[in-house]
């Protein structure tokens, strides 16, 4: 069965479907927006890894060179390491998605968004956000968002949802906001010296339309009406816990402990 | 040779055709006239794998061919066991790891008439259940009749019912696991024109099977250069290349760089291909095709091949004929090494392919083969089996072929928007190094200007490639006035390049001027130069002759006179005011 919602963002729609391809994901979406389209899928594991400790994510969004209908470039004529804009847009993607994921879900989950077609003006970042988020929002994975995910960007003073590339040329923000329903989850970009009451008024703008993202992607959920899955969480109980902290809880700052405070993606201290 | 244990030795050779003569390990100058290579390899008396391609061998004479490679591998077989007899060396006797087989029986016991069930239950996590919970059933039953097995035995055992349960359903019940019958192809649906920025597009869906294929055409310059250290072509223009994310299958798993096994899917679906490809004297682009596996259960390298033949088609590729391709499978029961039965399987889901003996490939058109490949699981099939298995490729193969006529039944005529246009002019080979300036000066202002890609050949075929229209009529009229001749008797706009006393230099073309003698300025006497023609001033100027030292005269009076007799609307042709650098 196929679905498909939109959300009115700025000047452009974006569109949201699912069912048509990529079917054995446990949920997949292709986000439209002008002539500029993602697909996103998710996957996550029914078991978990022996010795599992962490939360294995992996968000990755990769860009072909046949979407812009173009060769790769290069003395190989296919797309190789991923560039700084698809580095870039992986992470972008993965960190909002991080923190809504049960605690103690630790079954092997990926996300992958790849562009199909790129119009040179609608950049494709803001739809693998979207795609990503609405993947899992119709999957049976748990999840706890959808998130909603919208550029902004000021020209002559005046807000603009997902500018495209030609009028960014002529904005002073560069601003890529993620939010849930009522919080914002993710910030990111740039701006040329803007005052500090506008920034915040930015954000404010923005969050209206993440809103709506969500909204959207709600609606291809409940279109699709696929129930979540239920998993064992790994966990441990509170109890045991604060024996650790009464035995070492005043100590442990103490301790000599080199992975405390370094950028490790865990921080693990062990 | 070597003291491992091994069944061998088997001979591998290559197979042309040329002129219909068959050749045995042909040279690379010889494999250039060629219509086939195929790469066999046999035991002694059965063939173990083939791969090639071939450009639409009737399926008479590939089997013909396949004969005689088979003598010719049998020769390098007898070479190798004269060479292992002067050696002389015993093989090894190493223990193997196996497990009883009444650990198997009981396994099968268990769960064989159950695991059909599990493996088929709808849903990934309640399938997952299904099959982890037979599982453990077959484990608490196995250790509660031998306590020591191991996690290895466990594993073989379940492996086993799979196994078995498989053949029983095909061999015995004649049921396939999704319900098909033995020559039933899965449900087909193709559609085209699924991207709009993509230059071709195409999805074919065969069952759970989904390839979504992109084409790009390129300015023949982006051909993949080749480092053929072997010998061999030096430069691909048709490229395929396939990838296989994980989440097609359902999966999480590694993502990025191009693996053996997509490299090898790739190439066999790009030999596939490349037969129908037209020539580069017919269509001068490099061609790639990206084939992005959305979803996968069973031979995505033919829904490769068909989705890339669609794209191919949706460009507006003028492609020679139509190519599809499928998978055959094998299930054999053997009685004492003998072979007791067999069923061949056309189109095979993933689990037929993991749990049944061999996988062949076969692409082609409706006059022949093109591209194969062949692997087993068994040591070995005979040639009668794998010519059996040719045919039946070929009845499904015209199925889908009608199936994707039915989509799409020849190349567009025009190719997408967003293609590259390629436009071909001459010109005066003499030109060529004013068009390129010093140091390629001119010639990349000229591409920064326009956006087109240009490139010039010795001969003075200038090609050009340009992505929209207008960028290709403003490099064409550059480069056009860059290197037109200056014709007696022609009207042109110029701009005063110099004043002397004697008249004005006015430069017609970029680089190219002429003079008009002070008495053509006008058809009344002019005193001085400047005041009618001023440096920087654009006029009209007519040609009036080149001397034999290729010097231009040109008269402002004479165009004057000409327009004013044609001012009766007509437009003259657009104006060149040399400032195309």
């Amino acid at each position: 069965m196929q679905h498909k919602v939109t959300a009115q963002i700025g000047a452009n729609s974006i569109s949201i479907e699912t069912g048509k391809i990529a079917k054995l994901a446990d949920g997949s979406v292709i986000v439209s927006c002008g002539e500029t389209m993602v697909m996103a899928s998710a996957v996550s594991a029914t078991t978990i890894k022996e010795g599992q400790d962490f939360f294995p994510l992996t968000v990755d969004y990769r860009e072909k060179a046949a979407a812009a209908g173009k060769f790769p470039g290069g003395y190989f004529k296919r797309e190789g390491r991923p560039t700084e804009k698809e580095t870039l847009t992986s992470r972008m993607t993965d960190r909002p998605l991080r923190p809504l994921f049960p605690q103690g879900y630790f079954y092997d989950t990926q996300v992958i968004s790849i562009l199909l077609s790129a119009d040179g003006e609608n950049d494709p970042d803001i739809l693998s956000m979207n795609g990503a988020s609405a993947a899992l929002t119709v999957s049976d994975i748990p999840f706890k968002g959808p998130i909603g995910a919208v550029r902004v960007g000021r020209v002559n003073g005046e807000f603009v949802a997902n500018p495209t590339h030609a009028v960014r040329v002529h904005s002073d923000l560069d601003l890529i906001y993620v939010g849930t329903e009522n919080d914002v989850i993710m910030i990111e970009g740039a701006a040329n010296e803007l005052p500090e009451a506008e920034f915040v008024k930015a954000l404010e703008f923005a969050h209206g339309h993440a809103r709506e993202m969500i909204r959207a992607q709600k609606e291809l959920a409940a279109q699709v009406g696929k129930p979540k899955r239920e998993m064992p969480l790994l966990s441990v109980k509170p109890e045991l816990l604060e024996i650790a902290y009464q035995v070492a809880g005043d100590r442990i700052e103490g301790a000599p402990c080199p992975t405390f405070h370094s950028k490790g993606r865990s921080g693990r201290c062990e | 040779m070597s003291d491992i244990p091994f069944k061998g030795p088997f001979g591998a050779v290559r197979v042309g055709r040329v002129n219909g003569e068959f050749i045995a390990n042909p040279t690379h100058a010889v494999r250039v006239h060629s219509d086939l290579d195929l790469i066999y390899v046999g035991t002694e008396n059965d063939v173990i794998m083939i791969e090639g391609a071939a450009n639409e061998l009737p399926e008479a004479d590939f089997v013909k061919a396949l004969e005689f490679a088979h003598g010719h591998a049998r020769e390098m077989i007898r070479a190798q066991k004269e060479l292992a007899a002067q050696v002389g060396k015993p093989k090894r006797e190493m223990p193997l790891l196996s497990v009883k087989p009444e650990l198997l029986e009981i396994a099968y016991q268990v769960a064989g008439d159950r695991i059909e069930g599990a493996l088929y239950t709808q849903g990934k996590v309640a399938r997952s259940k299904a099959v982890q919970a037979l599982r453990e059933e077959v484990k608490a039953a196995m250790l509660q009749k031998y306590p020591e097995v191991d996690d290895f035995a466990i594993s073989q055992a379940f492996d086993y019912v799979q196994k078995k349960a498989f053949r029983v359903s095909v061999l015995e019940k004649q049921k396939r696991m999704d319900g098909r019958g033995y020559q039933d192809l899965r449900q087909i649906s193709c559609e085209v024109r699924v991207l709009p920025r993509a230059h071709g597009s195409a999805i074919f869906q065969r069952g759970e099977t989904q390839a979504l294929a992109l084409a790009t055409l390129a300015p023949i310059e982006e051909a993949q250069m080749i480092d053929a250290y072997g010998g061999g072509e030096q430069s691909k223009r048709f490229l395929l290349h396939y990838n296989f994310p994980p989440f097609s299958v359902g999966e999480t798993g590694r993502f990025g760089g191009a693996s053996r096994r997509e490299i090898g899917h790739g190439a066999l679906a790009e030999r596939s291909l490349e037969p129908v490809v037209p020539s580069e004297n017919d269509f001068r682009y490099a061609i790639r095709i990206s084939s992005e596996v959305m979803e996968s259960n069973g031979s995505t390298s033919m829904a490769s091949v068909c989705g890339g033949m669609l794209a191919l088609m949706d460009a507006g590729v003028p492609v020679k004929d139509v190519v599809a391709g499928i998978s055959v499978g094998l299930v054999t029961e053997y009685d004492n090494d003998q072979l007791k039965r067999y069923e061949l399987l056309t189109d095979i889901i993933g689990s037929e392919d993991h749990f049944g003996d061999m996988d062949f490939k076969l692409c082609g058109t409706a006059k022949g083969v093109t591209g194969y490949q062949l692997d087993l699981k068994l040591p070995g099939i005979s040639l009668k089996i794998l010519s059996e298995a040719i045919q039946r490729a070929k009845e499904a193969r015209s199925k889908i072929l009608e199936i994707m006529r039915s989509t799409i039944d020849k190349p567009r005529a025009e190719l997408s928007k967003y293609a590259p246009r390629i436009e071909t002019i001459k010109i005066n080979p003499e030109k060529i190094g004013a068009l390129i300036g010093p140091g390629g000066k001119t010639i990349k202002g000229i591409v920064a200007e326009t956006g087109a890609e240009i490139n010039i050949e010795d001969d003075g075929s200038v090609h050009i490639y340009a992505t929209s229209g207008e960028s290709m009529a403003r490099a064409k009229e550059i480069i056009g006035g860059m290197t037109r001749e200056i014709e007696i008797g022609q009207t042109y706009q110029g701009r005063v390049v110099s004043v002397k006393e004697f008249g004005a230099f006015v430069e017609v073309f970029p680089g190219r001027d002429g003079l008009v003698h002070i008495s053509e300025l006008a058809d009344f006497r002019v005193k001085r130069t400047e005041d009618v023609a001023k440096v920087g001033d654009v006029i009209w100027v007519k040609c009036i002759g080149i001397d034999d030292k290729g010097r231009v005269k040109l008269s402002r009076k004479a165009a004057l006179r000409e327009r004013a007799e044609a001012e009766t609307g007509h437009v003259p042709e657009p104006a060149h005011d040399g400032a195309g650098r």
